[in-house]
């Protein structure tokens, strides 16, 4: 049974989606959807890497990280550099550019759940499909999110002149 | 001027049962010394709230004289508020803008109507060739008529393309449309006022009625003083009125409506209060609604909430006993934190006790401004012309038929673009063309000193209608005086989709025009075309537009294909649909239990209400709700900003009930005014203990964005909440260097709010932040 790995994969996954949320959300705190959201959804994803916790244990995957997001030393002076360059023009195409890697990695984490749920199936661990299927839900609702935000940015920072 | 109005509120009461009989009642307020021999009166309805009540408007020599509320009317029955009696008088007011003006050597001063017009239109050219449309924005009201709408609405998605268009509805009445569309597929109040004459349960959640709707209270204070009163349940943290009558009062902390009302869904589901055929039949998403709502015991909820834990309990039981349940929700829902979550709980509960359909049962997601529901039916907001989804390409490819323009002409890749998003882009920017109509966002929306440098820059172009100076005006490049209510012909919709025709009773001051005339000036400057190289908007009058704009909504949810001019005039009120069959109306939407929820009809596919991210085609598709009304569920989440050690107290804002909006109106009424000249700031006892402070002693509320000062009034507050009325701006202030902001003497509740929006609706959180007080002196 090689779940532990799967288990590794959702892991290491959420958390570094978390981590990314809550870069992102800093770094563009004159958007300010993005910075509340951002930083609610880091939040979640890093609560999504927990609730695997006790099945870590079970099957001898490493524990996941207890803490909150770490979005790094920089974040609170890059929080305060965006909130000051509101007014500076291009902060559009860095932007797109987080939001899509972040979608990205999104989707990563979305698919690891895929295939853990798999996994559990197959081995017929009831109690970790049921955390595995909402857990995944709330994962690609974060996906979808930073998808409806991407398709709102993208267009304005794409054909004003 | 006798005040008696003023005085006395909600006037003389004519008690009734519920048996659907409210009596009339005619108020009549004439200037001094006016013969009402001598007088002619023009119908039409007030535009000083969403009630929309029914009056006409008298007339001696060609000059307005007074109102006088009509008798047959569906909405009021003759009677008139505050507002309605006095506030006609701000048409008079002798600071009226009269003629154009342009900002020159960074003065505002006179220009004829070409000199403005055509700098209008060099700019827009101008902004249009180096940056395209999206570098054009267009910020309308929730006071106009229908027909300035639908031209602005045409102009800008037809015409400019941009997608960039929003209304102050935004702030007022966003969420009640979102609430709608994400439950019931489609905007529209579900049902009639005249619920309110025949239920036994009214559920008012965030929504002080005795002062916003004044002449609503008085429909419900005839019920309370007659056979058969309704029990009210009333959700709001201060002692209001409505709260003093009520039978279960939940004075819960701002910020916790999701908790709460999954609290007393909770309860209904626990207790067998859900009305299980109903909800198996006409609904989807029960299963995890009650999953959901499973973890909010009263107990928990007494602890986010701040009530006890057996008034929720209560609360529910009175719900869950009704017969007849009209639920409402305004500002205190809209405002507040998870707006459109909040809103659709409301919804839920409507959905569990099956109270919608019949007479006596529904859920009112009320208005604010008179006119909102036409700023949403038109799409001059973030909704789509004739209640269409955006995302449905056939629904884009029939307007694009109707306006005769490519379909790719019409932005529909995304959302139409909310106003705080718009001003984003100005402030950034990418949007250098601003062009604001009948609103004040210099008072109106959050963080007014961020909203003032915006609207200040150089390089952001700004163009304001307005009918008054005001703080916005003040900042503007180009000034263009509007017409008011009164002094053009059109029609508008109240909250629950009664039709009003309002005549041109008397001619607009000096140089001042229909902002209808002004979009067909600017459009005939600009040369906007169909595809044949026709003009875009083919109409010269609010008739033709009207009948333009009846054709739209052919088939539609908001179906005017039945109404006309010749219909309207006379009329009691109409309420929508009302089709060539049924041109008389229909009272009640959703009586057959089949709500708008077919993907190919539904106005919109829905939301994750917690992150606002969209639902494509493909998932509304999937959820089946094929004409059944959808129960959604949603976890509480705490607000953005909570009190800490430095900021330890939460303010909250709102209106009083002689002032509406920015007092742009109300503070030039001399009544009004006298009634309300000062803001205040609203402490419990308790607060103002702990800060010495006393009773009038002027007070210094701060949070981390500004900082106002108001005197003290001491009151029955839940402890922990600071309550400012948001009207008071600078147009009058003498601390005020030119009107715009506010000297030495901060007064605006925007002053402190915080820049975030509920992720679905995109409404402002203005009844959130945290503050820290202080006395300034005694
Ligand atoms: S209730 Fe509203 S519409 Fe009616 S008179 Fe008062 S302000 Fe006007």
């Amino acid at each position: 049974m090689k779940i532990d790995h799967a288990i590794n994969t959702v892991t290491e996954a959420e958390q570094d989606l978390a981590d990314q949320l809550e870069r992102v959300a800093g770094r563009h705190g004159a958007e300010h959807d993005v910075y509340h959201l951002g930083h609610k959804q880091a939040v979640k994803a890093a609560a999504r890497a927990r609730s695997l916790t006790d099945f870590a244990q079970k099957y001898g995957a490493d524990a996941p990280r207890q803490s909150d997001p770490d979005p790094g030393v920089m974040d609170t002076l890059r929080r305060q550099t965006s909130e000051l360059l509101g007014r500076a023009q291009a902060p559009g195409l860095i932007l797109l550019r987080d939001l899509q890697e972040t979608y990205l990695q999104a989707q990563r984490a979305e698919i690891a759940w895929v295939v853990l749920q798999q996994g559990a199936k197959a081995c017929r661990d009831l109690e970790l499909v049921e955390a595995v299927t909402s857990a995944h839900e709330e994962c690609e609702t974060t996906a979808k999110w930073l998808r409806t935000r991407l398709k709102v940015a993208a267009p304005q920072v794409l054909a004003v002149g | 001027m006798e005040a008696e109005r003023v005085r006395d509120v909600w006037g003389r009461r004519t008690p009734h049962g519920a048996d659907g009989s409210w009596p009339s009642r005619v108020d009549q307020q004439l200037l001094d010394g006016v013969d009402a021999a001598m007088v002619t009166w023009h119908q039409s309805a007030c535009v000083l709230c969403s009630n929309g009540c029914g009056l006409d408007i008298g007339v001696v020599d060609g000059r307005m004289v007074g109102v006088r509320g009509r008798a047959d009317d569906r909405v009021n029955r003759g009677r008139l508020g505050p507002k309605g009696s006095y506030g006609w008088q701000a048409n008079l007011s002798p600071d009226r803008l009269t003629t154009p003006l342009v900002r020159r050597e960074g003065q505002l001063q006179p220009a004829t109507w070409d000199e403005a017009m055509e700098l209008v239109v060099a700019r827009s050219r101008d902004v249009l060739n180096r940056r395209g449309p999206l570098g054009m924005g267009f910020y309308t009201s929730g006071q106009l008529f229908l027909e300035d709408y639908y031209t602005l609405g045409v102009l800008v998605r037809g015409g400019i393309g941009t997608p960039h268009l929003d209304g102050n509805t935004r702030l007022c009445t966003a969420t009640s449309d979102f609430a709608l569309k994400e439950s019931f597929g489609s905007d529209g109040a579900p049902g009639s006022l005249t619920d309110f004459d025949l239920c036994d349960t009214i559920f008012a959640v965030g929504h002080n009625i005795p002062e916003t709707h004044t002449v609503l209270w008085a429909r419900i204070l005839d019920r309370l003083d007659g056979g058969d009163p309704p029990r009210l349940v009333v959700v709001d943290p201060r002692s209001t009125r409505i709260a003093q009558a009520a039978t279960v009062h939940l004075p819960i902390r701002p910020g916790t409506n999701v908790a709460l009302l999954n609290g007393i869904q909770h309860e209904l589901v626990a207790r067998g209060f859900v009305d299980e055929t109903f909800v198996q039949e006409h609904t989807i998403g029960l299963e995890r609604l009650q999953k959901t709502v499973a973890e909010y015991s009263p107990d928990l909820v007494s602890t986010i909430c701040g009530v006890p834990a057996a008034d929720i309990s209560a609360a529910a039981e009175v719900l869950g006993q009704s017969q007849r349940l009209v639920s409402t929700c305004l500002q205190g829902v809209y405002q507040s934190n998870q707006a459109t979550a909040a809103a659709c709980q409301v919804n839920n509960i409507t959905l569990l006790r099956g109270m919608i359909g019949r007479p006596g049962c529904t859920v009112f997601q009320m208005n604010g401004q008179p006119t909102a529901q036409n700023t949403r039916e038109t799409g001059a907001d973030g909704d789509f012309v004739g209640m269409r989804n955006w995302q449905n390409p056939d629904h884009v490819a029939e307007l694009a038929q109707l306006w005769n323009v490519e379909q790719s002409q019409i932005p529909s890749w995304a959302p139409p673009t909310h106003v705080m998003q718009m001003f984003r882009y100005a402030e950034e920017g990418s949007l250098e063309f601003l062009w604001i109509t009948a609103t004040n966002p210099a008072v109106s929306l959050p963080e007014l000193h961020r909203i003032r440098s915006i609207l200040s820059q150089d390089r952001v172009f700004v163009v304001v209608n307005d009918a008054f100076p005001t703080e916005t005006t003040q900042l503007a490049d180009v000034v263009l005086p509007a017409a008011l209510w009164g002094e053009k012909l059109g029609t508008f919709t109240n909250h629950d989709r009664t039709v009003h025709l309002s005549e041109k009773a008397v001619e607009p001051p000096g140089e001042a025009r229909a902002d209808l005339d002004i979009f067909l000036d600017y459009a005939a400057r600009m040369e906007l075309q169909d595809k044949d190289g026709k003009p875009l908007l083919h109409w010269r009058t609010p008739q033709e537009c009207f009948d333009a704009f009846k054709e739209v909504t052919r088939g539609r949810p908001c179906d005017y294909s039945g109404l006309s001019y010749e219909v309207l005039r006379g009329s009691p009120g109409i309420q929508w649909p009302a089709t060539p069959e049924n041109p008389s109306g229909t009272e009640r939407l959703y009586t057959d239990h089949h709500f708008h929820t077919e993907t190919d009809y539904t106005e919109d596919y829905g939301h994750d209400l917690a992150t606002g991210a969209s639902r494509e085609r493909k998932d509304h598709v999937a959820l089946g709700a094929d004409g059944r009304a959808m129960l959604l569920a949603a976890a509480y989440e705490p607000a953005n900003e909570q009190p800490d050690e430095e900021r330890p107290l939460l303010f909250t804002s709102g209106r009083t009930v002689h002032h509406f909006h920015t007092r742009t109106k109300t503070g030039r009424t001399p009544e009004l005014e006298m009634a309300a000249p000062e803001p205040w700031v609203e402490l419990s006892p308790a607060d103002a203990d702990a800060h010495g402070i006393e009773e009038g002693d002027l007070v210094s509320v701060e949070s981390a964005r500004g900082r106002i000062e108001a005197p003290a009034r001491i009151c029955g507050n839940r402890e922990g909440v600071v309550f400012a009325p948001f009207h008071y701006g600078y147009w009058d202030s003498s601390a005020s260097l030119d009107g715009s902001g506010p000297g030495d003497r901060p007064t605006a509740a925007n002053e402190l709010t915080m820049t975030s929006w509920d992720p679905v609706s995109k409404q402002p959180t203005l009844k959130l932040a945290a503050v820290s007080i202080a006395k300034v002196s005694p």
